[in-house]
Order: structure tokens, then C-alpha cells, then sequence
């Protein structure tokens, strides 16, 4: 007998913070979860390191879009401009005395993330090999144009599942759309 | 091959097994002692939400 109605989403999704979550061989790193895993202040940076630490010893791959370069810089940069001016650090982006930490910080983050690069086999893909895609993301499934770069970055040269915090991911497609993020 | 060849064989084989065991197991601990302090480097005195902050969500 057909069951009636929509059939049964394929999305798969895992949340990074069980134990049991189990692994494929390859994954695309997002920036939401890079800045979880790599500054300690972060809400989710012990759970996001246990992660890493398992895709370390199962041999997983990483695969990341080298906007993850930037957005780490900009991160690191907002992160400073907040520690001296808590409450509306929008307004301070032309302070120039938040300017030093804001580098130390910048170059704190790339170091650690190059450091953690060297204990994976990783790819590194260009925002321009992936271009003629993002178009046709955004314009199916809605996502801004940050979350389609790192989506297409996921989908070729074959699909990969998506470490993330970011809620965006979830307009995908669910046939074919892997996710792992925290439980929340 | 007489059995007492094969005990020495199937002792051998297993000593190698532990021995590259004990291997991976020494890799897969310093990769996670090297991690953890990689990522116990960046300390700053605040957090963010990075979806809104920098993906403006």
C-alpha cells in the first residue's frame, strides 16, 4: 500500500556534539563551526574541538572554500572590536584603537587554523571555481550568497556532508544534503 | 610448514599487528594532544554569533 503524501525527507542530519554521529570520508568545513572549534570563548568550542578531534582519528578529509580565509579574518576582527566596546561595537569599526588586537587577533586565528589544517589531508577550493554555481543556489533554494559559496564548494566535484552552525544550510535540498551541526 | 613453524609465524604476525596497533594509537594521540593545543590558542574575552554578526542573519 502507497502511503499518502509527501515521501520521507533523505536529508540526513547529525548533530557534531554525539559521540555516535557517525562519519563519512570526506567533509566541508563551514566558518560557523571553524570559529566555534578554533576561539575558545565560543559557546560550542569544547563540543566543536571533540568533533574535530574524532575526524582526526577516523582519517576524514576536509574539504573548505578559501572564503572561510576571510570570514575567519572578519570574525577575529568584529571579536576585538567587541571585547572594547561591548555593547555597540557596530559603531566602532573606525576606532583605531581597536585596530592592534584586531590584527594580533587575525593572525592568532589564521596560525591556529593552518595548524590544524596540518593534522588532516584537506582541499582548499577558490571562490572562483565554484561561481557559476551560486547563482542557480541562491536563485532554487534561497540561500544568501556566503552560504551558496560553501554549498557549491560542498557539491563538486561530488557531494560532501556540511559541518555547521548556521541555520541556512537548511534550504537545501534535502535529496542528496548531508548535515552535521549542534544539537540546538 | 610443521606446527611448531606456524606457532612461531602466527606469534610473529601477531606481535607485528600490536606493534603497528600500538603505532596507530601513538599517532592518533599526538595528533589529538597537537589539536587540542591548536585549538586552545585563540583566547578572546567575548564570543559572537557569527550567523548574525558576519552573515548578517
Amino acid at each position: 500500500m502507497r502511503s499518502k503524501g509527501r515521501p520521507p525527507s533523505t536529508r540526513q542530519v547529525f548533530s557534531f556534539e554525539s559521540a555516535d554521529t557517525p562519519l563519512p570520508e570526506e567533509v566541508l568545513l563551514d566558518t560557523s563551526y571553524v570559529v566555534e572549534m578554533l576561539i575558545v570563548s565560543q559557546p560550542l568550542h569544547a563540543a566543536a574541538v571533540n568533533f574535530l578531534i574524532r575526524l582526526a582519528d577516523e582519517g576524514v578529509r576536509i574539504r573548505f572554500s578559501s572564503m572561510l580565509e576571510l570570514e575567519l579574518a572578519v570574525t577575529a576582527f568584529q571579536i576585538a572590536l567587541k571585547e572594547n566596546h561591548p555593547k555597540d561595537w557596530k559603531r566602532f569599526r573606525h576606532d583605531g584603537r581597536a585596530r592592534p588586537r584586531a590584527g594580533r587577533l587575525m593572525t592568532e586565528v589564521s596560525e591556529a587554523w593552518k595548524t590544524v589544517l596540518t593534522y588532516f589531508e584537506h582541499t582548499r577550493v577558490d571562490v572562483e571555481d565554484v561561481m557559476d554555481d551560486v547563482p542557480w543556489l541562491m536563485s532554487n533554494y534561497g540561500l544568501a550568497s556566503y552560504d551558496a559559496v560553501h554549498a557549491a564548494t560542498a557539491r563538486q566535484p561530488d557531494a560532501v556532508g556540511i559541518v555547521t552552525t548556521d541555520v541556512g544550510f537548511c534550504s537545501l535540498p534535502a535529496s542528496g544534503t548531508t548535515i552535521f551541526t549542534d544539537s540546538s | 610448514m610443521s606446527s611448531s613453524s606456524k606457532a612461531t609465524a602466527s606469534k610473529k604476525m601477531s606481535s607485528s599487528k600490536n606493534s603497528s596497533g600500538k603505532a596507530s594509537a601513538a599517532r592518533k594521540a599526538s595528533a589529538t594532544r597537537g589539536l587540542r593545543a591548536a585549538t586552545n590558542k585563540v583566547q578572546a574575552k567575548t564570543s559572537i554569533n557569527f550567523s548574525r554578526s558576519v552573515r548578517g542573519k
